[in-house]
């Protein structure tokens, strides 16, 4: 019998691949979205379109803080996994509207983690961010460096739902995977993100403003190895009656607890990943070089080991490769 | 345009990149800050720390930046020092310009702007022109003779365009205040001028009396920084445009001796002390330059060419400092 998995933001980017692999795997998926319009709804739409699909799919179109409506879904549909991606999100647009941040964040996910405890979930998976490692200097970023300064309200708010599940992990014994994601990109992508607003422009013919002069590195992670990280992570929730078996684990000394970082393990530098949309393109944009945003971070670079050790995850998509996957997209669909 | 300039931390390096940046120019800069300043770094500009002959670094920033025009003039410049540490002149003036041609090769890069200097004439009487042979006296001068002849190699071989700009004396300072000489041991008189300015008691000393010239003291071409920054500009407009490769000389034309400097120095400052010393190794006697080629090639006209104007200019500038 395969387990039921309720995901939340199954219309999001990430949310629509992963329930969709479930769904080709046969799993019963159940998605919950708000559909907001923080970005292009119509997207949203065509994601949903795509998992109503399936014979297995069923949807609930709320926010989060609407725990009446939650609970229900929850209570109906059974589900053994909770995959929680669900957020506000955006490191940028935090510095205009962090009141929305609060309340899709740390309300929503409070709910989340509440209602899984009530409904006794198996393993519940909450999205966090690459962003909590903040102002972190040491690179690769490992899930046990102390992670005390953020640097903008939106990392802040996903470190505040690591310790809000703690605590619950803690009291309850709810186990919980926190997984940071480093800078994820694909086709579906979201068009709040650099690599989405620049391919837009680039074809619009107008200018890119680069932050820091192009002087950035990041770890971009294709969306297809995250969501085979995700899909072999189910059966893994966080079990601390055993002594801890891995070497640099996160996991909690008093709560089946987890953190975990998934990326690509890989240093790219903004402006290697600008020239080769404009290769994949084949059209040149005008630059406009920047000084360093506020709340923005030079680098991320992620240490997956722990994921690979407990999984046997694996990343395997080079950037050149993940661009070219997304240009192919971006174009059929934009057409 | 994308243009990368090494030394662009340096004297004449940071008032290219402000007059670039004010014509809207991407600029890029190299420097290794060893006679570069924070300070100079133009603001509106792409920074790196590094070292010319870091291969590996120049590689990526042509290629992140899609550098198109490459304005080269970090280079160690004391002439009496070349003469004691060779190697170290070697190394970065010869092997330093190789290093970065190297980095041409199958790049977006077009254009190269090269830095030489006057001295690869040696001692010449009277005016000198391009295409007079070269007897570079000191050792200074031969690494940069050396580099020339490695820019036109090069440039061949990789079909770029290059542009040997032959500098006389560069002196004074950018109107706009925001750059100028910091460097103290370049030996550059009319910087050591301005730095005695400033004391109560100045003094100068003069390094040899016996030179082959009206008052035994040397003879030199003063180009005005500001006017040595339109050449790089329109040089790079004409590489652009014309596509042709030239090498020009870099003065005005009229030579004043050391003594003279001084003197018109003393009017300001009456109270200047002045003494004589032995000639420096690698001076030459007397050289300034025959201009009439860059006139006409580039249509070069000369705005600053007022030795009041460039000294008062570089005292100016020695005050903010």
């Amino acid at each position: 019998m395969k387990k039921k998995i309720f995901i939340t933001g199954s219309s999001g980017f990430i949310g629509f691949h992963v329930a969709k692999k479930f769904l080709e795997k046969g799993f019963k998926v159940h998605g919950y979205d708000s559909m907001n319009k923080y970005y292009d709804v119509r997207l949203k739409n065509s994601r949903l379109k795509i998992l109503k699909k399936f014979k297995q799919f069923s949807f609930t179109k709320n926010i989060l803080e609407n725990e009446k409506i939650l609970n229900n879904s929850l209570s109906k549909f059974k589900p053994s996994i909770i995959i929680h991606l669900a957020a506000q999100a955006g490191v940028r647009y935090s510095l205009k509207n962090p009141d929305t941040y609060l309340k899709a964040n740390i309300v929503g996910t409070y709910n989340v983690i509440k209602l899984s405890n009530k409904f006794k979930i198996k393993h519940l998976i909450i999205g966090s961010s690459s962003s909590v490692y903040g102002a972190n200097k040491k690179i690769p970023f490992q899930e046990i460096h102390k992670t005390d300064h953020q640097v903008s309200f939106y990392a802040a708010t996903k470190k505040s739902t690591e310790s809000i599940a703690h605590s619950y992990s803690s009291l309850w014994k709810l186990p919980i995977t926190m997984l940071r994601f480093f800078t994820v990109y694909g086709p579906w992508g979201r068009p709040d993100m650099a690599y989405f607003k620049f391919t837009k422009k680039i074809l619009d013919g107008k200018k890119i403003d680069i932050y820091n002069q192009g002087k950035m590195y990041r770890d971009y992670t294709y969306i297809d190895d995250i969501v085979d990280g995700i899909f072999r992570l189910i059966n893994k929730p966080p079990n601390n009656n055993k002594k801890t078996l891995f070497k640099n684990d996160s996991l909690s000394p008093i709560a089946p607890f987890r953190i975990l970082n998934i990326g690509n393990t890989k240093k790219v530098y903004l402006l290697d990943f600008i020239n080769t949309l404009e290769k994949e393109l084949n059209k040149k944009v005008i630059r406009n070089y920047m000084p360093m945003q506020k709340g923005d971070v030079y680098s991320t670079l992620s240490d997956t080991s722990l994921l690979k050790r407990i999984t046997g995850y694996n990343p395997k998509t080079n950037y050149k490769v993940g661009v070219k996957k997304f240009i192919k997209w971006f174009l059929e669909y934009y057409n | 345009m994308n243009i990368l300039i090494t030394g662009g931390a340096g004297y004449i390096g940071s008032h290219i990149a402000e007059k670039l940046v004010q014509q809207k120019y991407q600029v890029v800069i190299i420097d290794n800050l060893i006679t570069g300043y924070k300070r100079l770094i133009n603001k509106k500009s792409v920074f790196f720390k590094s070292d010319i002959n870091n291969k590996k670094n120049l590689f990526k920033i042509i290629k992140r930046y899609k550098i198109q025009t490459i304005i080269h003039l970090a280079a160690y410049l004391n002439v009496s020092d070349a003469e004691k540490n060779k190697k170290k002149y070697y190394k970065n003036n010869v092997m330093g310009t190789k290093t970065i041609l190297e980095t041409c090769k199958n790049s977006s890069v077009k254009n190269f702007i090269f830095s030489s200097s006057c001295s690869v004439y040696g001692n010449v009487n009277g005016a000198v022109s391009e295409a007079r042979k070269l007897k570079p006296s000191g050792y200074y001068a031969q690494t940069k003779l050396q580099a020339e002849k490695l820019v036109i190699k090069y440039s061949k071989k990789y079909k770029l365009k290059f542009g040997i700009l032959r500098y006389f004396n560069v002196a004074g300072a950018s109107k706009t205040g925001k750059c100028g000489e910091i460097e103290k041991s370049h030996g550059h008189l009319i910087k050591n001028l301005a730095i005695q300015s400033l004391k109560k008691k100045p003094q100068i000393k003069i390094y040899g009396k016996d030179y082959k010239t009206k008052d035994g003291t040397c003879v030199r071409d003063y180009i005005h920084v500001s006017d040595l920054t339109n050449i790089h500009l329109k040089s790079l407009e004409y590489l652009d445009n014309k596509k042709k490769s030239f090498t020009l000389n870099c003065g005005y034309g009229k030579g004043y001796s050391v003594k003279e400097i001084v003197n018109i120095f003393k009017k300001i400052k009456k109270r200047t002390i002045v003494t004589y010393s032995k000639r420096r190794p690698g001076d030459v006697d007397k050289v300034y330059a025959n201009n009439n080629k860059i006139k006409k090639i580039l249509k070069w006209k000369p705005k600053y060419n007022d030795i009041q104007k460039i000294i008062n200019s570089a005292i100016r500038w020695e005050k903010k400092i």
